[in-house]
């Protein structure tokens, strides 16, 4: 079976369907599970902001996808992530993770955005107005995460 | 020793730039030596001892117990706790 990751980085809105199109399931596959992240409104949002690192965050990316991959047995998975800054009700991520079973598409797809919240090189602002207030991960994220990486095989 | 120096995140305020170029007399040789060095040089350079904060010396992480072979013209990053998704 062959397997392959594909990393997207970009500054431009994320679209999900021609994302989604891009994974290649192949004949072996026999589940496909995505997750979309979308900024969400809060307190008179304007805008979320993510700034990135040009070198080190699509190395992180590779890596969180190779691991995952690896882990679950998964056959293609696709890590899509925006910088920059977005509205309201826009993506912020989208993952899909193609496998030949249900638990490992749907276990890779969780893996990947839990460790990625706090391993790739991401930083978040939400402005409102002229003023911004930097997001920092929460115990939660780190947490979330630490389950995943204490069994990382 | 000249270094280029580049702070992500929430650093970026806190230390009040987002990159500076300085000249050390001495080479330090772990990340601690390196941070403490620092510290003096920069205005509101205390947030440098955050132990949150990852470090990466030509787009490499480094980790605090390894030793540093620090060069002239090396770019040290000083990144704020990661958050995306």
């Amino acid at each position: 079976m062959m397997t392959r990751s594909d990393i997207v980085l970009t500054g431009e809105c994320l679209d999900i369907e021609a994302l989604n199109r891009r994974l290649q399931s192949g004949v072996h596959s026999g589940a496909v599970s995505t997750f979309t992240g979308l900024v969400r409104s809060s307190d008179a949002l304007t805008a979320l902001e993510l700034l990135h690192h040009r070198v080190l965050t699509p190395a992180a990316l590779q890596r969180i996808a190779k691991a995952a991959m690896n882990r679950f047995g998964v056959a293609d998975l696709l890590i899509a992530h925006r910088y920059g800054r977005m509205a309201v009700g826009e993506p912020i991520v989208h993952i899909a993770g193609a496998a030949p079973h249900r638990r490992a598409a749907l276990d890779c797809v969780s893996y990947a955005i839990d460790v990625l919240k706090t391993q790739a090189p991401f930083w978040k602002r939400e402005w409102r107005g002229d003023k911004y207030d930097w997001v920092e991960p929460t115990l939660d994220d780190h947490e979330k995460a630490a389950t995943w990486m204490e069994t990382d095989t | 020793m000249k270094l280029t120096l580049e702070f992500f995140g929430p650093l970026r305020d806190r230390v009040g730039q987002a990159s500076t170029v300085l000249t050390l007399v001495e080479r330090p040789q772990s990340i601690p030596a390196l941070i403490e060095t620092l510290v003096p040089l920069l205005e509101s350079g205390e947030a440098l001892r955050d132990p949150h904060l990852r470090v990466a010396i030509n787009d490499q992480f480094c980790s605090s117990a390894e030793n540093l072979m620090l060069h002239d013209h090396d770019r040290v990053a000083f990144l704020s706790p990661f958050s995306g998704g």
